[in-house]
């Protein structure tokens, strides 16, 4: 589905991915650790097409076509989502806003026509509520004042409502409590099908207790320097990123 | 100013002898009052300044003839007669207090307060003969200074007076002098450039962190260079110094007039640090006497990664009219300014900062916090510009006053201008009254009510506080509670 | 220069004098005074940030009175209680729909009134500069609305100034608006135009009585070659409530000076706006809160954008005088540059002689938040609409003054048309 080739990457002049390979395939899970410093959101960002992550050389395709080519936009409308660490606040943009003119964004993309604002109300309330969110929650303004937990779920919620073929979490279990990553792992479980593919970043073992990836890699200074099964995050968990990377 | 009308009478009345001319007596030295070209050869020369630094003082003198007094402060004083004003030397009145028992009891017991010794409190009211004794009394001073003198030396600092300076290293200053607040940039600027009668130079070489703090206090000839005091500071390629400026004592000074003009420059990778404690007399609690005080103190980051930092605690002076700035040239170059300023009594202050971006990069940050206290008026007056070529800069402003009487006033006026749409300027401000609940609860717990307010306006100040050298902070924050004394009722 | 083009105003004088009976003595005074005071300058603190070239390359002749025009009139209510346009400066009959307005108040235009009541001059404001006394000395027109004591006018009250064929001329137009203990209007005010380089120069002067309320929509949008000068005084005595929103998008080059005087205990103004200034565009916002009575409280909330070579300022002056004990007044600007060649400048301002008080005013200034647009976008929504989506955010702050749903709505709506035209580059 994914497929990465020597990919360099430069922020502020400065490399930060190294010569990176990696090719998913529908129907995998697969989960980059690695420490803090190893370039794990760089390659997040790089794949959702963050302005200023010069990609130097190397390349990315997604289901055959030039990802590279595509602005940010253009790659949701491909069916790739990137699980913020950070969520962005968005005072005075309403979620249910954001999320109907992100779903109709990608509608128009792809050639449909917008959803009507009953049937878009009708489809939140579902995958909200299967995502334990409120109503109240989806009215106010995006992410402004949401918890760390709270935050999470919504990016969970507007994953579910943008469907996408090919999701990248970036340390989609950072800070929330056991209750929070349950509800968030359920998420990315349901989103796991025969014909999606998801790439967890994490720098813990944790999330992978509730979601077992196919395929382990270890990131370490830019590139991918280890690959394995489920038992490698295991490995990792015991012996740290020293002994292995 | 009826004080003002006193000292200058009495003044007249020991010049009469000199009406006609200059006198060269060595006690006496001195320009008849007033300001014109033979004045300014009569300095120039007195300080054997070589040919160019005449010129330059005379050039200065022309510029100001044709400029005006700045009228847009918030400030209200009586025009100034520049020709009633001695420019070199003003001799001394008269009727010094012979001891200590003749100066005022009020001004004595600020000076317990503050913990100062007996011989330097002498000096400090002004006691007749006191300067003798305070050379013996401070001796050990003196001795300190010049072993400090050794090290400096040592590390290949220059800290000298200008005066000595424009001798020694005259291209230095011929370079630096003026680099930073050109002679028309403002009147009082101007008139500082035709008759400063010294001040103090320094160059820190390149890569060397001058090995103490840099004060006034230990420069040995420091005498009596309050009124047009010229400072220059440059700080090479990689280079920090920090400088001390002032004192926490009341100074008393018969010249009601002070221009002064402090110029930094910082070269890449150098930083300078310079903090004042301003308190010159500031009139009694009529509104009689006191200081006006128009100093222009600018700052050029002019190297890649230069930082520069102000901090100021004003509390003295009638009339307070500085606003010490930074030139952010340098990319990623930094400046700050951190001030309290206390007004009480009549006394009147706008003073403020300006930061001028020019540098990619480049960041500052202003901290000002505003004590109004009495019938005084407080105004923070700032500027924050942003040119088109100053990429990604970031501005933090926070200005909050506080009101501790009824009849004062406090003023915040900051100009906000961004050519550059990559900035990030924040700026907040509040004014509030001093709380009643913070009080309260103060003087619960024992506390009298100057005790309470001097905490809580401690505590209101505490983010510039910080910022100031300790041996500085701790006396800083005695001044604060001094300078709010009969505030409250 | 300025004595000369003075002058020519000057000369313009007898041709108005008689227009508005009551008005003549005053008209002369004011003349004179515009003379002596001169035109502002660069160094008057309030003009620190305006082009005050349009003023001083000549003098405006007066424009020609309009019985009609068929420039259409976007208007913002449904149901108005009254519609009443002003074709430069005059009141326009065919126009205008009176509806049931004048059953409930007292609804005159100012020539009209004048010749019943000799004693409106004394109502009018002579000036405290320039442009003000050329307004009293040129005035054509205006609306006279007198909302009596515990009059509820419930549907708002459409008031239109459209400026048409009016090239190098000027239109001095004075509104007064009146309202009575407890009484309460909703004013929706819109200033249009041609493509011709007129200068609008309307002063509006609001009185509010004890208790009364006032809703006041101000939309700026003059034609693009325009040059607009607008005066708003708004006096408010015990517990009245001013709530204003000004939209500023049109004109070449646009001045707002909105003056607000705080008269009882208990009065409430919120004085907010938005400026939008499309490429080229110069505009100026001058507010000062001027709390002289204790116990009162003032909010203000601007918003302004600068596209390119556009240029947007804000000066913001709170007052708090010595015996305005318990004033509680806050003020906050943002301003958003979204070209390089844009340009913002502000300079809020405290000015504080009271000490029981709770003044604040925060200011800031910068780009869009990339950060957010890179989280809009990679939610596949387009760049266009995510910077869309973000400025009415951004503007809709200043909107939160207006209560009825539909009116903000209609008012935002102006606001995505703005951007929907900058993003097709049909601002250029």
């Amino acid at each position: 589905m994914i497929k990465i080739d020597n990919l360099h990457v430069n922020v502020s002049d400065k490399e930060i991915i190294k010569g990176l390979n990696l090719e998913i395939n529908a129907g995998e899970v697969h989960a980059i650790m690695g420490p803090n410093g190893a370039g794990k959101s760089t390659l997040a960002s790089t794949i959702a097409g963050r302005e200023n992550y010069e990609v130097t050389s190397g390349s990315i395709t997604f289901d055959g076509k030039d990802l590279l080519e595509l602005e940010a936009h253009e790659r949701v409308g491909e069916g790739i989502f990137l699980g913020f660490q950070y969520p962005v606040e968005i005072p005075g943009v309403s979620n249910l806003n954001f999320m109907r003119t992100a779903l109709n964004g990608v509608r128009r993309y792809r050639g449909e026509d917008d959803m009507s604002a009953a049937e878009f109300m009708k489809l939140i309330r579902v995958k909200a509520a299967d995502l334990k969110m409120d109503m109240d929650m989806l009215k106010r303004f995006v992410n402004v004042g949401f918890s760390g937990g709270e935050k999470k779920r919504n990016e969970m919620v507007q994953m579910a409502v943008l469907d996408p073929k090919f999701a990248v979490l970036d340390e989609t279990d950072s800070g929330l409590d056991i209750d929070a990553l349950r509800t968030v792992s359920d998420g990315i479980n349901a989103q796991r099908r025969d014909d999606t593919a998801i790439l967890l970043i994490t720098h813990y073992q944790r999330l992978l207790d509730y979601v077992k990836p196919d395929f382990v890699h270890v990131l370490a200074n830019g590139k991918i320097v280890k690959s394995g099964g489920p038992e490698l995050a295991l490995e990792l968990e015991e012996k740290g990123y020293a002994d292995v990377a | 100013m009826a004080g003002t009308v006193e000292a200058k009478k009495q003044i007249e009345e020991a010049t009469k002898e000199y009406k006609y001319g200059f006198s060269s007596d060595i006690d006496m030295e001195m320009a008849p009052k007033g300001l014109n070209e033979d004045v300014i050869r009569y300095i120039s020369a007195k300080k054997n300044e070589p040919e160019w630094m005449l010129e330059w003082r005379l050039k200065a003198y022309h510029q100001w003839l044709k400029m005006e007094e700045p009228d847009w402060a918030k400030l209200n004083f009586p025009k100034i007669d520049y020709n009633d004003i001695y420019y070199y030397a003003a001799p001394k009145s008269q009727d010094k207090p012979k001891s200590l028992d003749e100066v005022d009891p009020e001004l004595l017991r600020i000076y317990a307060k503050l913990g100062i010794p007996l011989e330097e409190q002498k000096v400090l009211a002004g006691v007749e003969g006191a300067r003798k004794v305070a050379v013996d009394a401070v001796f050990d001073s003196v001795s300190v200074a010049t072993t400090f003198r050794e090290e400096l030396k040592k590390a290949g600092v220059i800290f000298m007076s200008i005066s000595e300076a424009i001798v020694e290293y005259p291209e230095m200053v011929r370079k630096y002098l003026a680099s930073v607040v050109p002679v028309r940039d403002n009147y009082f600027a101007a008139l500082n450039c035709a008759v400063f009668s010294d001040g103090t130079f320094v160059y820190i070489p390149k890569g060397v962190r001058c090995p103490m703090e840099l004060s006034t206090y230990f420069r040995i000839n420091a005498e009596n260079t309050g009124q047009f005091e010229r400072t220059l500071i440059v700080a090479d390629e990689g280079s920090y110094v920090s400088y001390l400026e002032g004192c926490t004592a009341p100074m008393r000074d018969e010249n009601q007039l002070h221009a002064a003009v402090v110029e930094l420059i910082a070269l890449d990778d150098a930083e300078i640090k310079y903090s004042t404690v301003q308190n010159w007399y500031p009139g009694d609690k009529d509104g009689v006497g006191g200081i006006y005080n128009f100093v222009t103190k600018r700052g050029n980051c002019k190297g890649k990664n230069s930082k520069i930092s102000w901090t100021q605690v004003e509390t003295g002076s009638a009339i307070t009219w500085k606003y010490p700035s930074c030139i952010l040239t340098g990319e990623n170059s930094v400046g700050e300014f951190y001030s309290v300023a206390v007004t009480n009594n009549y006394q009147q202050a706008d003073t403020g900062t300006k930061m001028i971006h020019l540098g990619a990069g480049s960041r500052s940050t202003i901290i000002s916090k505003g004590i109004s206290a009495g019938r005084s008026q407080n105004t923070y007056r700032g500027l924050v510009k942003i040119l088109p070529s100053a990429e990604g800069v970031r501005n933090y402003t926070q200005c909050d006053s506080l009101l501790v009487s009824d009849t004062s006033g406090a003023h915040t006026v900051p100009y906000i201008e961004v050519k550059n749409p990559s900035a990030q300027i924040e700026h907040e401000a509040t004014t509030s009254k001093i709380s009643e609940d913070q009080l309260f609860y103060c003087r619960s717990r024992g506390l009298d009510e100057e005790e309470a307010v001097a905490m809580i306006v401690n505590g209101f100040c505490k983010e510039v506080m910080q910022h100031l050298p300790m041996e500085f902070a701790v006396e800083a924050q005695k001044l604060l509670g001094i300078s709010l004394e009969g505030s409250v009722g | 220069m300025t004595a000369t083009v003075l002058e020519t105003y000057q000369s313009q004088l007898e041709s108005v004098i008689g227009a508005i009976p009551c008005t003549d003595a005053l008209r002369r005074s004011a003349m004179d005074k515009a003379l002596t005071a001169g035109l502002p300058t660069p160094k008057d603190e309030d003009w620190r940030y305006s082009d005050l070239k349009p003023f001083r390359t000549g003098a405006f002749a007066l424009s020609k009175a309009a019985q009609t025009s068929d420039m259409p009139i976007q208007y913002f209510a449904d149901k108005p209680a009254a519609r009443l346009v002003f074709i430069n400066g005059q009141f326009s009959e065919e126009r205008s729909d009176l509806g049931t307005l004048s059953d409930s108040v007292r609804l005159k235009t100012l020539t009209n009134h004048c010749q019943v009541d000799t004693a409106r001059a004394d109502d009018l404001l002579e000036g405290v500069d320039a442009l003000d006394y050329l307004n009293t000395a040129l005035m054509r027109d205006g609306i006279v609305i007198s909302v009596p004591a515990g009059v509820h006018v419930t549907a708002p009250v459409e008031l239109i100034n459209l400026v048409t064929n009016s090239a190098k001329a000027a239109t001095h137009t004075r509104h007064l608006i009146e309202l009575g203990e407890n009484a309460s209007l909703t004013l929706i005010e819109q200033y249009v135009g041609d493509a011709t380089d007129y200068w609008s120069n309307p002063v509006m002067q609001v009185r509010m009585g004890e208790g009364a309320r006032f809703d006041h929509i101000r939309m700026q949008s003059e034609g693009s070659h325009a040059v607009h000068t607008g005066k708003l005084y708004v006096d408010l005595d015990a517990r009245a409530t001013y709530r204003g929103t000004s939209i500023m998008t049109g004109a070449a080059l646009s001045r707002l000076e909105i003056t607000a005087r705080i008269l009882g205990t208990g009065a409430h103004a919120d004085i907010n706006g938005a400026a939008l200034a499309a490429p080229g565009q110069s505009h100026d916002t001058i507010t000062r809160v001027d709390h002289r009575i204790p116990g009162a409280t003032s909010e203000q909330i601007y918003r302004t954008i600068a596209d390119k070579r556009a240029k947007s300022s804000f000066q913001g002056k709170i007052t708090v005088a010595v015996d305005a004990q318990e004033t509680a007044a806050d003020q906050s600007f943002k301003a958003l540059l979204l070209d390089r060649t844009g340009e913002a400048n502000a300079k809020p301002e405290l000015e504080i002689f009271a000490d029981d008080v709770k003044c604040s005013h925060g200011a800031t200034v910068g780009e869009l938040d990339t950060s957010a647009l890179f989280y809009l976008t990679s939610r596949g929504i387009d760049p266009d609409t995510a910077q869309q989506m973000l400025v009415e955010a951004f503007t809709g702050d200043a909107l939160i003054a207006v209560e009825d749903d539909d009116l903000r709505n209609a008012l935002m709506d102006n606001v995505s048309r703005w951007m929907q035209e900058r993003s097709k580059g049909g601002t250029q």
